[in-house]
């Protein structure tokens, strides 16, 4: 028997140690030689995401070391060198204070004032130095006449400094680095929470792995414990939410280095183990006893936790200017120990931790373990057949339902989408509410409109995935269905969308309403800003459920989407979010244009790639359209709007400034127009041959026709606006231009570039989805709404002049020659009046 | 049956992945009031054709028609006169069994008297009737598999194609399935029948097709195939056509 024992104990470890190594490389997407070739297609699942988690892990890390190096020295040498001083010497005043206020009762206040401030100057001690608790001969006077000594003579007033590490500012390098430590501290803690939110990744569930697993020589009570550690042993989030703060420690515990390390490995493992224990008791106990609904609302707590913690994080991160509010947090609870070297403050507060982490660790994981143990006799793989709660019609009859009704349905019954639409925004709200109540009161038009359109926004950026999500286990049945896939997917994005813009409605409508601040002047940016929701959502829509690839359709699992695209759309999201919050009309309405027309080509586009969602290994066949041009106009106008925003760093926006951004964003754009050129390796859609070709002196005769129409346009809509019924022109070109700038912009830099960019770029591109007609109109709107607003009207002739001529003469020079001639012709007409 | 009109066709059809090429230059045609059996060992092709058919992948040569129109490029309207049964089935989270199919139903049109007589009658047969009430997401193998058939089947569909229709079905459904799938094809359904139970196939399809590595091995009726290749059942034929899993002298 003790043979046989003994013998087994070398197999346990292997299997342990196997165990813990098969996890490891599951999580890491290692395991790809372990499923068949044929599999291939779909297999690198994981590797993206552990190397997201990686560099993130590692950013943090570094971060970390770099501020907490910065921090600690600050602190310790600001409290350690100068707090023994400092309280010595607050004793001494305090006692001063004590002797002298017998005196008191009877003198005047000015002669009080001077005894203090006798005293004060007798210390020889500035407070400035310091940072202690400000003491005027003016506070004491008052203090003194209305409660008395006793009233103000609180040693707490005297010790109880001000040196914490919020005082710690730093330089450009820091302040990104703490903003970075923010946002990675925010993702781990919501991270933390995710095992528990997410359905089907846990110990019991029926994958092929697990079941794998399970067919094992070994015995259950190994296996679970197997298992149970490498779950624990391999949790790299409780390892990279810890190690900052390890860090600090480390750095900051002096001799105690070898404890702090110790403590911190003890709390990370403690932590993993009851996380560990939790998700068991989810997924095994509930999953094999509690109704479903139960389970699914479980996941749903658990998914808002994490998004709770990743907030309050943000919040309290933001509120504390620090990106590791735990210093803070820690300092201020143990006021008493503030003259101690920071590591044993430290080292207190890990203490109870470590304390409450044995506490939920013994809690959770013995119960997790029990569970799990009572559930293996009874069928660890029992599953998720449970669903007798709700087993039988009952007295539901067929009624007559809807598309609606069935979008409807899984919109209430997806509750973390819900959540994450509904709730997120309030959640984020509130969170600022509450940290900075003073921003309700003081709240603007401006910041309710900012608020309103993130949100809903945001509520658009999270239903975007959430739909190929919820369709990827049922997508085959969209197949075979008699409607396109795009046109099925775009009605419910609409809904969603629709969501999203009422809830930005019922923001704005509470938040005036809290505010008290309405004003009729500001109902156009209201209108922007609800406007913006609905446009705006079908763009990041659309760019977010770009490419999405639904894998194997038996194995329902989730389909493949970039995270790039996610920060992506939420750049553009941005773009009109802070032209609303600086309130600038014209450019709002010009983006709003813009990415209206963007949202319905990238739509154009999803109705073709969305046959392909099946497609394991291939994309669909490269092709020209709307979006390409329109995405070449946008970052026209974004690099245009950086290379201002650096240059005027260092002064005004000059006239030289202006040229400078105009020809840089129009190289980029250029440059960006022919990388999608070399990326698509197909040549742009071809001229239609309509026989309405033209070239020599008919051509010459034309462009000198069009520019002297354009001319009189412009000239003439220059009068209109000079009669001022429409409130003025433009600011226009200030008197910082020199003329030899403007005519560089206006006849040189302008016409080859726009010209290349709007007509052989963009006018083109769109033939591959539209007539000729519309791409001559569309573009002329387009290269129309990115000029200043009021230049509107012989703006769109010329573009509809320019984009004739490029089709007549199949070449963008004649659409130069006319572009020059007219902007010669306004700058002259301008220079010359 | 004789010469019956075809109403899927495949013309010298290829799909490869990469280098690998799971349906190389396969033809095959269904007719009315057809069953075909779809033969092959694992890997063979037979559900990447299955998926070209429903216009979920594209084919990377050749010619797919459903009623002459082509599955991908004119998939929502080959859809109308098409019912699907994949080999596992899964379905949206969030919805109960009956939702699904009056989400399908009416999405095709239908009445919801059509679809509660479609379930009187289809999935009383089937034994579903007493757990339509539940999250389609909690049926078992089987129960998935009885509920896409009968939404594969709300609406009367022309041609039925299904993928290993019954496994994960009991001894009892599998029963009353097979005369359902005989109901449909006397009312002149044809039906494209992909399976590797080849006692089930000799029983079932009036012709077979055998696939092996993507590639069409044998065609023709059950006799046929057994005469051509001078064996007893339609086990033999297979082995002997696919080359795979050769008898060693036991």
């Amino acid at each position: 028997m003790s043979e046989r024992d003994g013998r087994k104990k070398g197999e346990v470890v292997i299997a342990l140690i196997g165990l813990v190594w098969f996890r490891f490389r599951h999580m890491t997407g290692w395991l790809g030689k372990v499923y068949p070739s044929h599999r291939e297609p779909t297999r690198p699942r994981h590797t993206k995401g552990s190397a997201f988690f990686l560099l993130m892990g590692s950013l943090f890390l570094i971060q970390g070391f770099f501020l907490t190096h910065q921090m600690i020295k600050a602190y310790a040498e600001r409290s350690l060198s100068l707090r023994e001083n400092a309280v010595a010497l607050n004793d001494f005043r305090y006692s001063s204070l004590l002797s002298k206020s017998a005196n008191w009762p009877g003198m005047t206040d000015e002669e009080i004032r001077n005894d203090v401030e006798a005293l004060i100057r007798f210390s020889e001690f500035d407070r400035e130095d310091i940072g202690l608790a400000p003491l005027t001969a003016g506070e004491v006077v008052r203090q003194y006449r209305e409660a008395g000594l006793s009233g103000f003579v609180n040693y707490e007033a005297f010790s109880k400094g001000k040196v914490t590490l919020r005082d710690f500012e730093g330089g450009n390098r820091v302040r990104l680095s703490r903003l970075l430590g923010m946002i990675f501290l925010g993702l781990l803690v919501a991270l933390l929470f995710m095992p528990m939110a997410i359905r089907q990744k846990n110990l019991a569930a029926t994958s092929d792995h697990q079941e794998w697993l399970f067919s094992l020589p070994i015995k259950e009570s190994e296996l679970l414990a197997g298992t149970f550690l490498s779950s624990v042993i391999v949790r790299p989030l409780a390892y990279l939410i810890l190690w900052p703060l390890l860090t600090n420690l480390l750095i900051a515990s002096g001799e105690f280095v070898l404890v702090a390390a110790i403590m911190g490995i003890v709390l990370t493992l403690l932590i993993s183990v009851a996380i560990t224990g939790l998700e068991i008791f989810l997924d095994t106990w509930m999953r094999a006893r509690a109704p479903a609904i139960l389970l699914k609302n479980a996941q749903m707590i658990f998914s808002m936790l994490g998004l709770l913690a990743f907030y309050a994080v943000l919040a309290a991160c933001f509120a504390g200017s620090s990106s590791f509010p735990w210093v803070n947090w820690l300092a201020q609870r143990f006021p008493g120990r503030l003259g101690g070297p920071v590591g044993e403050v430290m080292l207190s507060g890990m203490a109870g931790l470590t304390g409450v982490g044995v506490v939920a660790a013994l809690f959770f994981g013995l119960g997790g373990c029990t569970l799990a143990g009572r559930f293996m006799k009874t069928g660890w793989l029992s599953g998720n057949s449970q669903h007798s709660a709700n087993r039988g019609l009952g007295d539901k009859s067929l009624r007559g339902g809807s598309l609606l009704k069935f979008e409807g349905l899984l919109l209430l019954r997806d509750r973390t989408l819900a959540m994450q639409v509904i709730l997120v925004p309030i959640m984020i709200v509130g969170y600022q509410v509450l940290i900075n109540p003073a921003m309700v009161q003081s709240i603007t038009a401006a910041g309710i409109c900012a608020l309103a359109y993130s949100c809903g926004t945001y509520a658009s950026l999270m239903t975007a995935p959430q739909l190929l999500v919820s369709e990827a286990r049922g997508v085959w049945m969209i197949y075979n269905l008699p409607v396109a896939v795009a046109a099925y997917f775009r009605r419910r994005e609409t809904l969603w969308r629709s969501v999203s813009t009422g809830l930005a409605v019922i923001l704005v409508v509470v938040m005036i309403l809290v505010s008290g601040d309405f004003q009729v002047t500001e109902i156009w940016r209201y209108l922007m800003t609800l406007l913006g929701v609905w446009v705006m959502g079908r763009v990041v829509s659309g760019i977010v459920l770009g490419k999405p690839q639904m894998p194997d359709v038996a194995s329902g699992e989730m389909p493949r989407l970039a995270p790039g695209r996610m920060y992506g759309a939420m750049f553009f999201a941005g773009i009109f979010g802070a032209l609303l919050w600086q309130g600038m009309f014209w450019p709002l309405v010009s983006s709003l244009v813009v990415f209206w027309f963007l949202g319905v080509a990238i739509w154009q586009r999803r109705e073709i790639s969305f046959n392909y969602l099946m497609e394991p290994v291939e994309e669909e066949p490269p092709s020209w359209g709307v979006d390409d041009g329109l995405w070449s106009v946008v970052v026209f106008l974004v690099a245009q709007v950086i290379v201002t925003v650096i240059g005027s760093l260092s002064g005004g926006v000059s006239g030289g400034l202006i040229l400078v951004s105009f020809v840089v964003g129009g190289l980029v754009a250029f440059g960006f127009a022919r990388l999608r050129q070399r990326q698509k390796a197909i040549p742009l859609p071809d001229f239609p041959d309509d026989g309405d070709q033209v070239g020599g002196s008919r051509l010459a005769l034309e462009i000198l026709l069009a520019a002297s129409l354009c001319l009189a346009a412009g000239i003439g809509w220059t009068l209109v606006l000079e009669t001022g019924i429409f409130g003025g022109a433009d600011g226009g070109p200030g008197s910082e231009w020199s003329p030899m700038g403007l005519i560089l912009l206006a006849v040189v830099a302008a016409p080859i570039l726009e010209e290349l960019l709007f007509r052989g770029f963009m006018c083109r591109t769109m033939l591959g989805f539209w007539s000729k007609r519309n791409a001559i109109l569309g573009s002329a709107l387009i290269f129309a709404i990115v000029h200043p607003g009021t230049s509107f009207p012989p703006v769109f002739l010329l573009g509809i002049g320019t984009a004739v001529l490029y089709f007549r003469s199949r070449s963008v020079v004649p659409g130069m020659i006319l572009h020059a001639l007219y902007n010669l012709g306004i700058v002259g007409w301008a220079l010359w009046s | 049956m004789n010469d019956p009109v075809p109403i899927l066709s495949l013309k010298n059809v290829s799909r490869h992945f990469g280098s690998f090429r799971a349906v190389d230059g396969l033809s095959l045609e269904v007719g009315a009031g057809e069953i075909v059996g779809l033969l092959g060992p694992n890997g063979a092709g037979k559900t990447t054709t299955v998926k070209m058919l429903m216009g979920m992948i594209r084919q990377t040569s050749g010619d797919l028609s459903l009623f002459g129109m082509d599955c991908f490029s004119e998939r929502s309207e080959v859809q109308k006169r098409v019912g699907f049964l994949p080999d596992e089935p899964n379905f949206q989270s969030h919805l109960r069994g009956i939702e699904l199919l009056e989400f399908v139903g009416k999405v095709r049109g239908l009445s919801p008297e059509a679809i509660t007589s479609h379930i009187d009658d289809v999935g009383d047969k089937l034994g579903l009737v007493d757990d339509l009430g539940e999250f389609a997401s909690n049926y078992s193998k089987g129960m998935r598999k009885k509920l896409a058939f009968l939404m594969a089947t709300v609406h009367k569909p022309d041609l039925l194609i299904m993928d290993e229709p019954t496994n994960g079905l009991d001894p009892v459904a599998t029963r009353s399935f097979l005369e359902l799938v005989h109901r449909c094809v006397s009312g002149g359904s044809g039906v494209l029948y992909s399976t590797h139970l080849l006692d089930q196939a000799e029983k079932v399809c009036h012709r077979c097709v055998v696939m092996n590595r993507g590639q069409l091995v044998a065609e023709g009726t059950v006799e046929e195939l057994k005469k051509a290749s001078g064996v007893d059942s339609l086990e033999e034929v297979f082995f002997a056509v696919t080359g795979v899993g050769e008898r060693s002298d036991v």
